[in-house]
């Protein structure tokens, strides 16, 4: 079935007004799940009264905002106490450990943590700013893999 | 540099960079509309769903939510009907049509349909000035549309199931804005007026709802269970209430009092 602009549109949009809702609702996935329908499902009925052939985003992230907050009224999110989490003990652990990452990954994270601006370290690398954040994502998974080898030997 | 990677292998990694990409984030969204990046928006979500390690589990949702989308929706996965054509043939054949007519009293009776309707104004016929009615979907618990109408927008209301005889409804507005979305509905006949205005408000800013008045002649009613004030004077009638961020207010002028308050007791 050929698919019609409107709805490519929101299949494209729909994942990252999920994500934008389920940040905004401190990551209960349920909650962003309903709020992001009732975005779209307010989409449909007010398509006529919108310009498609504009940047729909705005009105996207301004409708998102205003269901997250009036789904936070009726559903007040609990005051969280987040544990400062220790930092790993790397006294005991091989160099050997190490050896997983590549030199680029090893300069990836000696820039990471050299510098405060992650938006200038990302543009230094060439990659974007999330592209920076999953990929110390992945790196410290891999350093966690290796430890945990590492435990069983 | 082992505090580094100390850093990178605990949980602090995530809660620090969670927590950058939220103010990164923040800073972006409190920027004016206009000067927003959209793209970085995306990317910082993107990196947030990531970061707090729910990122499959948001993919596989976003999926399941397009499907429920379009199952919710039946115009979801079909092409729209181009009702800006429909609209522009319909007033494309009116135009037609007003233009034959003026054409046929001007060979038969020598003089335009414009000047026609002077001549038979000059002669003691009223004019009426009251625009074209507007037409909305009713049904027998939602008489004049209001309702329907407003549904369509996201807010539901209590409408009037009275209106007198002869009223017809000449306008309609809506209004989609930061703190509240909006919505009216004119109703005229001859020189009388009744209006059903809706404000639905975002977040409670401590805006009060305003009274336009001379004096006081204020009385407090009860619109199914929530309190509303009235005022009457020189031929105007204006009910405001609250309910729930909802603002309702009923506004009427020209039309006796008690007829007003039938209107309002009718709304449900």
């Amino acid at each position: 079935m050929k698919k019609s602009v409107l709805d490519t549109i929101i299949q494209e949009q729909y994942p990252h007004i999920l994500k934008y809702c389920c940040k905004c609702l401190h990551g209960d996935i349920h909650a962003a799940q309903d709020c992001t329908q009732e975005v779209f499902l307010l989409l449909y009925r007010k398509i006529h009264s919108l310009d498609m052939t504009k940047d729909i985003r705005p009105w996207l992230y301004r409708s998102a905002d205003r269901v997250v907050k009036a789904y936070l009224r009726k559903n007040p999110a609990p005051i969280e106490t987040d544990a400062e989490p220790e930092t790993a003990d790397l006294t005991d652990i091989p160099e050997s450990v190490f050896d997983v990452l590549s030199q680029e990954e090893r300069e990836l994270v000696d820039a990471y943590y050299s510098k405060e601006d992650k938006q200038q370290i990302a543009e230094e690398k060439g990659i974007t700013l999330q592209s920076l954040y999953v990929t110390m994502a992945r790196i410290k998974k891999k350093l966690r893999k290796a430890l945990d080898d590492s435990n069983k030997i | 540099m082992k505090e580094n990677y100390a850093h990178l292998i605990s949980d602090r990694f995530e809660q620090d960079s969670l927590r950058e990409v939220e103010a990164l984030l923040d800073a972006e969204l409190a920027k004016p509309e206009k000067e927003r990046n959209y793209d970085k928006i995306e990317e910082l979500t993107d990196a947030y769903a990531c970061l707090a390690a729910n990122e499959e589990q948001l993919e596989k949702a976003a999926e399941q939510g397009w499907a429920d989308l379009q199952e919710k929706h039946p115009r979801a996965g079909k092409t729209r009907p181009a009702v800006r054509m429909r609209l522009m043939l319909t007033a494309g054949i009116a135009a037609v049509l007003l233009f034959a007519a003026n054409a046929f009293t001007v060979s038969a009776l020598d003089m335009s349909l414009y000047s026609v309707i002077v001549k038979i104004s000059n002669e003691g016929f009223s004019v009426d000035f009251t625009p074209d009615p507007l037409e909305l979907e009713t049904s027998p618990d939602d008489p004049y549309g209001i309702r329907t109408a407003c549904a369509e927008h996201g807010i539901e209301v209590e409408a009037p199931t009275y209106i007198p005889e002869g009223f017809v409804l000449v306008n309609m507005d809506y209004s989609d804005l930061t703190s509240w979305d909006s919505i009216c509905f004119w109703f005229q006949k001859g020189d009388r007026t009744i209006s059903f205005g809706y404000r639905k408000y975002v977040y409670n800013d401590g805006t009060t709802a305003q009274i336009p008045c001379d004096d006081f002649n204020l009385t407090e009613v009860d619109i199914n269970g929530k309190p509303g004030i009235v005022s009457k004077e020189d031929g105007q009638y204006t009910l405001v209430y609250m309910d729930d961020m909802l603002e309702t207010i009923v506004a009427t002028t020209h039309l006796d009092y008690d007829e007003c308050d039938k209107i309002v007791n009718s709304l449900k």
